[in-house]
């Protein structure tokens, strides 16, 4: 009974970091830009199919995503050619350069055969961009829209890529490896290597976009544009750019937890979109603004998701997601002390 | 009759007639466009509340296996189990919506997707009941007395019967009381609920409409299939019908319509494509996300503005005859209305207001003037119930400071220092959103036109208070098509639609001509005439000077000085606060 709790535990709080890396990146995006971004999940896709395919020895689809993508920047700025060619040829060139680079790193790769945390990295490097070009598609142009109106167009944004992973990656399943095979008996549970590396990566991550934020210019830039985005303005701070960083570093995390999780489960192209969900249900505990808040939130959505898995398999989905109501009572009592 | 109307019936009777014509393959196709359209009818109405829901799928997922499974198992008429779902739907949807709506930020979105999720994964995984994933058949038709209908085409003629019944009461309801109230939802919700919109309930019922057509659609699809399982109620459906509001555009629940007819037709045609070039899985997903990206990106009002270029304006309802009875003051000096005490509010280390004490006597006329950034603006928010101050309170009548969205029935007025009209309204409509409170039709009286005599009254109402401030010819304008100055006048006249007993004035001369300012002098003059109690905020010295018989100066969250104006003026303390210099020597 106590070894069945115990692992339990330990299988929850590993889904939990997992969905502590997507509520950081969505209360990232949704501070800086108002995006309530349905689409992160598909970054766990790519991230992980893309490491699958270079574990495999292949050259990922991922890089069709990304020079397609590159291609519709310079066509959308093609009005910009005949007014100023010098910006122009610096946007082709840029896009060229880019595109050069990411095929250039893959194959290197490839050629190395490098180790599955190295793998990881060059993976790391040809998602994470996808989310700048994908703000640069669908924010950059209305940046004043509504709430409502990003929802949507974040929920375009995930179908669309998630019908690019299925064009490209097909419908099966793929298995990724470990970053070190097999695990450890800590008292009567096996505990795996891999969920290590997910805690030490989740800590990282969360301790380094801790100190971006707190000591660098930059990161405070970031801060400033989260809280007051008018008033950044005013200060001189390029509110785009602190958009487009936002949303890189979300495509990052949300990128990393995917290769993470990939070994645990199998990677397909619809992975990602419930892992996102879940990341939302934690980050509505902090209402999408509050950090450690939603941590609490992923982690108690880790934990009942891994019991509820044992004890009534076939409802987990429909437990994890009831979840949601009462933590939106919760917060309305909150608001209720809070006295608005 | 108007051309609009008989266009409207034209086309009314092609939908009807369509299915008796075309060729059997299309006229399931086309039974199931209408089931859609009534769903994306649905969500029209939700976005021009400002809101969206990504679970209408999971709604009418209700509404089918309510009354599948019911009239599967027990025998009833599937008529009678198609209302037991509908309302079983209408109550899941309002429990959503009181713990949602009731939020600050957006949670609607994200509660919806994450209820369709759980919703759809019960029905796979409670396999005794719902047959699981592979579903149930032998589901009962659509029947009532044991009067079955399974004849295809006089089904299809049914639903789009129900669609286009959705779509008049639709337009209905747009120009009912309930239907300018909901159109303030989106983006003024402090205003609304000044004039006695009790938003929050508002939004719920919106969003209980738009699960109730749903769940209507879910019904009418499983009777007609006669087969139910979990895969139509899928997520995939709530986007596509999204994208089908989107498309065909939040203004009109036309747009519903020709959304679910485009995207319909685009996907059968998107299949067929796909599948010639010998392509698996939903691949047309791809394209429809782009749709919906694209569409929001350049043209956010949907298709239904391309079409309706092309038909005549609709004609604007009747404002003929009497306004609604006025309260008649009686001169009584001694009463006070409105009592501020030691009022003080705080925003983080800013103190905006401190100790602030007042009193309001009927028909009294007080100005309440002070620097930029003095607090006024703050004042007229705490007074209207809008902003809680931090210590003190407001008494209104001898009475505690109702909920914002009730001060209105206690007679207060306001006005708004920057303007907060409808830009989706007419003139006199904005106007008529100052009486919403003097009338009862509601939500359901709106949508089956039962309201028409009540709202011709608001609307002669409004049009009444628009001759007052002397914009009578531009009652049936656009809103926006008004200079600056006109709509802070359409501001007042809204505020005189509510029949005040208090009236708050925020900077009404800021920005108006000559000739509008002495209209707005007279005016004034009248309603003083009238016993009406108004607290102007104004900076235009001469109107304060000439108008008030008493005037407070507010400085940095404090009252510095109060009087007769004469003697404000030669108050050392306010020439201070107005010119500068010590201002701690002269207090």
């Amino acid at each position: 009974m106590i070894d069945t709790a115990l692992f339990l535990l330990v299988d929850g709080l590993t889904n939990g970091l997992v969905y502590a890396l997507l509520a950081l990146s969505l209360v990232l995006v949704f501070t800086v830009t108002r995006v309530v971004n349905i689409a992160q999940g598909e970054y766990v896709m790519l991230g992980a199919l893309t490491l699958a395919d270079l574990l495999q020895g292949r050259m990922p689809g991922t890089l069709y995503l990304l020079i397609g993508g590159l291609t519709l920047c310079v066509v959308l700025d093609g009005s910009r050619w005949r007014r100023d060619w010098r910006q122009a040829l610096l946007v082709v060139l840029g896009a060229v350069a880019a595109a050069a680079f990411a095929v250039a790193i893959t194959r290197g790769a490839l050629w190395l055969k490098l180790p599955v945390i190295g793998m990881m990295a060059v993976a790391l490097m040809l998602v994470a961009p996808l989310g700048v070009l994908i703000y640069r598609f669908t924010v950059h142009p209305i940046p004043n829209a509504s709430t409502i109106v990003f929802v949507i167009i974040s929920v375009g944004v995930s179908m669309s890529v998630q019908g690019l992973g299925l064009l490209i990656w097909g419908a099966s399943p793929y298995a990724v490896d470990p970053i070190m095979p097999g695990g450890v008996m800590m008292g009567p549970v096996f505990i795996p290597y891999q969920s290590f590396a997910i805690l030490i990566t989740a800590l990282l991550s969360m301790g380094g976009l801790y100190l971006f934020s707190e000591f660098t210019l930059v990161g405070k830039a970031l801060q400033a544009s989260a809280m007051n985005r008018r008033g950044a303005q005013f200060c001189g701070i390029p509110v785009t750019a602190a958009g487009a960083l936002a949303f890189l570093l979300a495509a990052a995390f949300s990128a990393i937890s995917g290769m993470l999780l990939a070994p645990l489960i199998t990677a397909n192209y619809e992975m990602g979109f419930m892992v996102g969900l879940k990341g939302f249900v934690g980050g509505a505990m902090g209402g999408l603004i509050d950090y450690p808040l939603s941590l609490a939130g992923v982690m108690i959505v880790g934990a009942l998701e891994s019991t509820s898995a044992y004890v009534a398999s076939a409802y987990r989905d429909a437990i994890v997601f009831s979840l949601l109501i009462p933590i939106l009572l919760w917060r309305s009592s909150r608001q209720r002390v809070e006295g608005h | 009759m108007p051309i609009r109307g008989m266009l409207a019936i034209a086309v009314s009777a092609v939908f009807l007639t369509a299915p008796w014509v075309l060729p059997s393959f299309y006229v399931g196709i086309f039974a199931y466009a209408g089931i859609y359209a009534l769903v994306a009818i649905g969500l029209v109405l939700l976005l021009q509340a400002g809101q969206i829901s990504l679970g209408q799928g999971a709604f009418m997922g209700l509404g089918a296996y309510g009354s599948a499974l019911v009239a599967r198992a027990y025998g009833v008429d599937t008529l009678v189990t198609l209302v037991l779902s509908v309302s079983a739907t209408a109550l899941v949807a309002a429990l959503i919506g009181f713990v949602t709506l009731r939020l600050r930020g957006h949670y609607l979105p994200l509660a919806t997707l994450a209820y369709g999720i759980a919703l759809v994964s019960v029905f796979t995984a409670w396999h005794d009941v719902t047959g699981g994933a592979s579903g149930l058949d032998k589901i009962p038709p659509l029947s009532l007395f044991g009067f079955a209908l399974t004849d295809d085409r006089l089904y299809s003629q049914l639903i789009w019967a129900i669609v286009l019944l959705a779509v008049l009461g639709m337009s209905r309801l747009r120009a009912s009381r309930t239907g300018r109230a909901i159109a303030t939802l989106e983006s003024y919700d402090g205003m609304a609920r000044s004039f006695g919109v009790d938003t929050t309930v508002l939004r719920i019922k919106v969003f209980v409409f738009s699960a109730v057509l749903a769940a209507l659609a879910g019904g009418l699809y499983v009777h007609m299939l006669r087969f139910v399982s979990p895969s139509p109620f899928s997520l995939m459906t709530s986007f596509k019908v999204l994208i089908m509001a989107v498309v065909g555009g939040p203004l009109s629940a036309a747009g519903g319509v020709i959304g679910a007819l485009t995207l319909e037709s685009a996907q059968w045609a998107l299949q067929d494509i796909l599948a010639r070039w010998g392509a698996t899985g939903n691949l047309e997903v791809i394209v429809f996300g782009i749709i919906l990206v694209v569409m929001l990106l350049k043209w956010p009002l949907g298709l239904w503005p391309a079409v309706e270029r092309f038909l005549p304006k609709p004609a604007g309802r009747s404002s003929d005859g009497e306004g609604l009875a006025r309260t008649v003051m009686k001169e009584d000096r001694q009463a006070v209305l409105l009592r501020l005490q030691g009022i003080g509010i705080r925003f983080g280390g800013l103190q905006a207001l401190d100790a602030v004490d007042m009193e309001l006597r009927r028909g009294e006329f007080v100005g309440l003037i002070g620097p930029n950034g003095a607090g006024k603006t703050t004042l007229f928010s705490i007074i209207s119930g809008l902003l809680h101050p931090t210590n003190g309170s407001v008494l209104l009548s001898n009475e505690k400071l109702p909920a914002s969205h009730s001060i209105v029935r206690r007679g207060m007025a306001r006005t708004f220092q920057h303007v907060q009209l409808v830009p989706e309204l007419t003139v006199i409509e904005n106007v008529a959103l100052g009486a919403y409170w003097r009338t009862q039709a509601g939500f359901l009286r709106g949508l089956f036109a039962l309201d028409n005599a009540e709202n011709q009254r608001v609307l002669a109402t409004a049009r009444l208070a628009l001759e007052r401030v002397g914009l009578s010819a531009e009652a049936e304008l656009a809103t926006a098509s008004l200079p600056l100055g006109k709509q802070r006048i359409v501001e007042i006249a809204r505020a005189l639609a509510a029949d005040p007993q208090i009236l708050l004035l925020d900077e009404p001369a800021a920005g108006l001509r000559f000739s509008e300012k002495l209209t707005l002098v007279r005016v004034l003059r009248q309603l003083q005439a009238e016993h009406v109690t108004i607290l102007l905020v104004e900076h235009d010295m001469e109107l304060v000077m000439g108008c008030v018989e008493r005037l407070v100066v507010l400085d940095r969250g404090r009252i510095i000085a109060e009087g007769a104006p004469s003697e404000v003026q030669a108050n050392p303390a306010v020439i201070a606060a107005y010119l500068g210099g010590s201002r701690d020597k002269a207090a």
